[in-house]
């Protein structure tokens, strides 16, 4: 499993696009929004731990990256639900 | 050293907790995301602000050609980790591999981009249409600078390593681990974007 988590982390993250793509030109609701953002968090932050393998960086690192995209889509909610 | 073969299952697996690649790169990539959150910041707001305009100027974008680039990015995310974790665990020629294909995925993103902006230009709009053409163009075109730039640093650390010019394991290991780290930055930022542009309702 360990071995292939690369490969299925790549298959969560288009998963993920797929589904966040699908829904948000077929639904239009608030909470699409929600859903959305909530989709990109997920695939930002495995992104950051995984591929950037900043699960074992420095705690600070890994926050101020992190934070970033915390305030990039906390922002994007804030001024758009 | 001359040979392009670096034994890097020397390295150990770090036991502490260590910087992926060279803390310069690292000081480059924060101040990169430092620019991208005041724009894209910016751009969130006007997208709540002026929410008419940014909903036209969406509708005539190319949704298919956002979900492919995206697609295409992340593709290349995995192709450049997977090399260098390869050739972390005794695959030396991975590196170069992974990070060939990884700017290939990035010659994809470009090609559709500026496709996607041949469109545009010829349905007439361009820069000075509006505020959402104006956000759009320039976000997105910064953004494609900086995929350009990563392809460089991809191919020129795959060249560097398949010719054996790093002087030890450890410097070529510091060079993919850096060469990866601004590529995935690249794709991070266009994760964020590609909502706000192609998804969002």
């Amino acid at each position: 499993m360990k071995t292939h988590a690369l490969e299925i982390g790549l298959a969560g993250l288009v998963l993920l696009t797929l589904a966040a793509w699908l829904t948000g030109h077929n639904v239009n609701a608030s909470w699409v929004i929600g859903c959305v953002l909530a989709a990109t968090f997920i695939k930002g932050q495995w992104l950051i731990d995984e591929f950037m393998e900043l699960r074992h960086a420095p705690a600070w690192l890994r926050w101020v990256v992190s934070g970033w995209l915390v305030l990039i889509v906390g922002m994007t909610a804030l001024f758009n639900m | 050293m001359n040979s392009p073969e670096y034994s890097l299952t020397d390295l150990s697996p770090p036991q502490t907790a260590r910087i992926p690649g060279d803390l310069a790169m690292w000081c480059f990539i924060l101040a990169e995301l430092l620019a991208f959150l005041l724009l894209l910041g910016s751009m969130a707001f006007a997208r709540g602000h002026w929410e008419q305009m940014f909903s036209a100027g969406i509708a005539t974008l190319h949704p298919e050609a956002g979900l492919i680039n995206t697609l295409i990015l992340l593709s290349g995310s995995y192709f450049a980790a997977r090399g260098v974790r390869r050739s972390a665990q005794g695959q030396p020629r991975a590196l170069g591999r992974g990070f060939s294909l990884a700017a290939l995925c990035g010659l994809g993103y470009v090609a559709i981009k500026l496709s996607e902006y041949a469109l545009l230009f010829g349905a007439g709009y361009n820069l000075r249409t509006d505020t959402f053409y104006f956000f759009y163009f320039f976000t997105t075109f910064f953004h494609m600078a900086h995929v350009l730039i990563g392809m460089v640093i991809l191919l020129v650390v795959a060249r560097r390593y398949r010719t054996g010019q790093y002087p030890n394991a450890d410097k070529a290991r510091m060079a993919g681990e850096s060469a990866a780290s601004y590529w995935h930055m690249v794709d991070l930022v266009w994760l964020v974007l590609f909502p706000l542009l192609y998804v969002l309702p």
